[in-house]
């Protein structure tokens, strides 16, 4: 009994050390298929629910994250199916074409973290500044607008115009460290 | 790296559905655009990475050197945007050659963009320099320039090397000098800061609040939620604290700053050497000299700045007061319409005039040609006048004869024995409103047209023209609608302007003009003892009619 108990653990630690690490990638490709950010914390649920169901066919040794994201992508072709009657969705033709890309680039996420690291510090102050308050203090874009008196499609344009200086920033970066192997 | 830059529209319509703000409409936007390009889907992806990488708590540091930026630090940070300015860095002086040429960035922020093909090919001579510039690129990726403001309008805008640019076409913040060779073009900031270039200028967009004029003309007009926008020059920098200001630079860099509204702050110097703040509030103007960075007063330069530009309505307005002469010969009031032309009290229609004696009933007619004049007529207070086509009646109409002897007109000429008195008269702004006639201008109508311009006053001199063979004896009424606000009775002198100014309230709709023949017979007898019509010599002239407009 004992034996079981302890190997249960062992199973449960195991599945949250190799979870925390592929999250990102699988809540990456949840928020990029689905309509809204909520319905992708909903599937994200689900996906970690039947993850963890599944775990024991897991082969240890293999791409957890992967897995995750073969287990997600069938997740989201069913929310595609179930709410195809509400939104307009992907063509399969893109779909097809993001899942493709999505696996590579989601192996990759650590790599663009570290980047973003860096290129969050070459940001003008203001810039960063507002990214700050945006995902630390966890505000809204319109409510940054209001508490900065600034008009909300203005706000947008400017934390659009920063987040595309960082996308670019961190191309550039990820393709300088591979340039340098 | 050749990648390919989307327009910042893109980004926007990505952030708004990561954030979970995006409309049906921009939802099927931005799948057309992912559905059709291939590397716009890579690009999505990468967003929505970064979007997530951004989003983990505790996993990013946003604090690097600076320290940690509350809000309100900022909210203090931008009322204090006119100090900070001060202890700005020096930016880059712009050169004395002349104007025309020259692509010389404001800032050096753009590592990468300085690698010209020449210094490229012998940077890739040395594998040292090479093996440095991916160093380069590691440590100094290049952070893109953005787009932080839109041209919106222009009229006859010849551009200068720096490229030509279109209406809806979007404008970087790389402080990239243009060139704006003639003409006017407006632009708008992604905060709402609205400015005018009057060509010949050349500028820079540094961000959503930041512009460098290095020489020309300017004018910004600022909401309350774009307090703080900056316009640097060679020798000063204006910081915006709500309001509408022009700046002119001289190619000797020397400024000068003309406040027409509001507040702004004027650092004197150039950026990174400031030598002092003066506040400006409304009517103010400085000189700013380049060289030695002292300020002086000088008048403001009222209609020195296009205030208002409409393509679409062949729109340049300087500040100017609004000439209604000009609108009764079809014009927009700045000197666009005919002269020596009139309206019919009859048909409405704009005509040649004719000197004849007339009768016609008191009918409103409306102008409908004539977007600024609501109506004319030919009062003959036997029964109520109607003066405006909402139904505004002139009660005190005095009884007239009926009559008229020449049409409501713009400055007209007439061949008269005194030729050389015509000519000069004619010369000079006019409306001739000879008894009995009257006309109505539709207020709105000029707001319409002029957006954000309030009407201040009706003004214009009154007098008899000293054309007039004898001597008149006519009343003059102006109403807004349809309540007297001026009336001068029995005029008969020639040569005697009386000054007349009207308040007008923005909720005023319609000015009313009337002139009447004095209450005369239309056997009038002169004491030469010939007989005349009633209307005889009533030339009544408006002198520069004008709406003052602020």
């Amino acid at each position: 009994m004992g034996d079981i108990s302890t190997k249960k653990d062992s199973f449960s630690v195991e599945f949250l050390r190799l979870f925390v690490v592929h999250q990102k990638p699988i809540y990456a490709y949840l928020l990029a298929m689905v309509h809204r950010p909520a319905d992708a914390e909903d599937l994200m649920q689900d996906v970690v629910a039947l993850m963890w169901e599944k775990f024991d066919e897991f082969q240890a040794g293999t791409n957890f994250g992967a897995w995750g994201i073969t287990i997600a992508r069938n997740k989201v072709l069913e929310y595609h199916r179930r709410k195809k009657s509400e939104y307009e969705f992907f063509s399969d033709h893109l779909v097809e074409y993001i899942n493709h890309i999505a696996s590579e680039k989601l192996e990759q996420m650590d790599d663009q973290v570290r980047a973003l690291q860096q290129c969050l510090l070459k940001l003008q102050d203001h810039d960063r500044g507002l990214i700050q308050v945006r995902y630390e203090k966890g505000m809204t874009i319109k409510q940054i607008a209001e508490q900065m008196q600034r008009p909300v499609t203005g706000m947008y344009k400017v934390m659009a115009r920063i987040h595309r200086s960082l996308v670019r920033c961190v191309r550039l970066t990820l393709n300088a460290w591979e340039m340098q192997g | 790296m050749n990648e390919r830059r989307w327009p910042i529209e893109l980004d926007e319509l990505i952030l708004r559905k990561l954030e979970g703000t995006i409309t049906p409409a921009e939802y099927e936007q931005l799948v057309q655009w992912l559905d059709h390009e291939p590397e716009a889907a890579c690009y999505y992806i990468d967003f929505t990475m970064l979007y997530v990488g951004l989003s983990q708590p505790g996993k990013i540091s946003f604090s690097g050197e600076p320290e940690d930026v509350s809000l309100e630090c900022y909210n203090s940070l931008f009322n204090l945007l006119a100090e900070n300015e001060k202890g700005a860095p020096k930016i880059e002086k712009p050169d004395s050659t002349p104007i025309v040429s020259g692509s010389k960035d404001v800032r050096n922020r753009r590592l990468f963009g300085q690698v010209t093909p020449l210094n490229l090919w012998m940077a890739a001579g040395s594998i040292a320099a090479l093996l440095m510039m991916i160093a380069y690129a590691t440590f100094y990726p290049r952070v893109a320039s953005s787009s932080v403001a839109v041209l919106t309008d222009s009229i006859q805008a010849t551009w200068g090397e720096s490229g030509a640019l279109q209406a809806g076409q979007r404008l970087y913040d790389d402080g990239r000098r243009i060139s704006l060779l003639s003409g006017c073009a407006k632009i708008v900031f992604d905060y709402g800061s609205e400015i005018i270039v009057e060509g010949p200028a050349e500028f820079a967009v540094l961000s959503e609040e930041n512009m460098y004029l290095y020489c020309g003309r300017m004018l910004a007009r600022i909401p309350p939620q774009a307090v703080g926008f900056v316009v640097d020059t060679p020798s000063a920098g204006v910081v915006d604290l709500g309001t509408e200001f022009g700046v002119q630079v001289e190619s000797s860099g020397s400024s000068s700053v003309h406040l027409f509204n509001g507040k702004a702050s004027l650092l004197a110097g150039e950026q990174g050497e400031r030598k002092g703040s003066v506040l400006l509030t409304t009517g103010m103007a400085r000189y700013v000299e380049y060289l030695t960075g002292q300020t002086r007063e000088m008048r403001l330069g009222e209609n020195q700045f296009v205030r208002r530009l409409d393509s679409s309505r062949k729109l340049i307005w300087r500040g100017e007061p609004l000439n209604l002469a000009d609108v009764i010969g079809g014009g927009d009031g700045f000197e666009t319409g005919r002269t020596n032309c009139g309206i019919d009290p009859t048909t409405g229609m704009l005509t040649e005039i004719r000197t004849v004696d007339r009768y016609a009933d008191n009918e409103y007619v409306l102008v409908p040609h004539n977007p600024f004049v609501d109506g004319v007529f030919v009062p003959d207070g036997k029964i109520p006048q109607t003066i405006s086509s909402r139904g505004h009646v002139f009660e005190a109409c005095p009884p007239t004869q009926g009559n008229y002897y020449i049409e409501i007109a713009n400055r007209p000429q007439f061949m008269v024995s005194d030729a050389e008195l015509a000519a000069s008269l004619s010369k000079e702004p006019s409306m001739l409103l000879h008894a009995n006639l009257g006309i109505t201008f539709d207020l709105d109508a000029v707001r319409s047209r002029l957006p954000n311009v309030n009407i201040k006053a009706f003004k214009a001199e009154l007098d008899i023209s000293a054309l007039a063979p004898r001597t008149p004896n006519a009343d003059v009424w102006i109403l807004v609608d349809g309540k007297l606000q001026y009336s001068r009775r029995n005029i008969m002198n020639i040569g005697k302007r009386d000054t007349i100014c009207v308040v007008l309230q923005p909720e005023d709709r319609f000015l009313t003009l009337v002139a009447t023949d004095g209450g005369d017979s239309d056997n009038r007898l002169y004491e030469d003892g010939s007989r005349w019509k009633s209307i005889d010599s009533d030339w009544c002239v408006f002198w520069n009619p004008v709406l003052v407009l602020e």
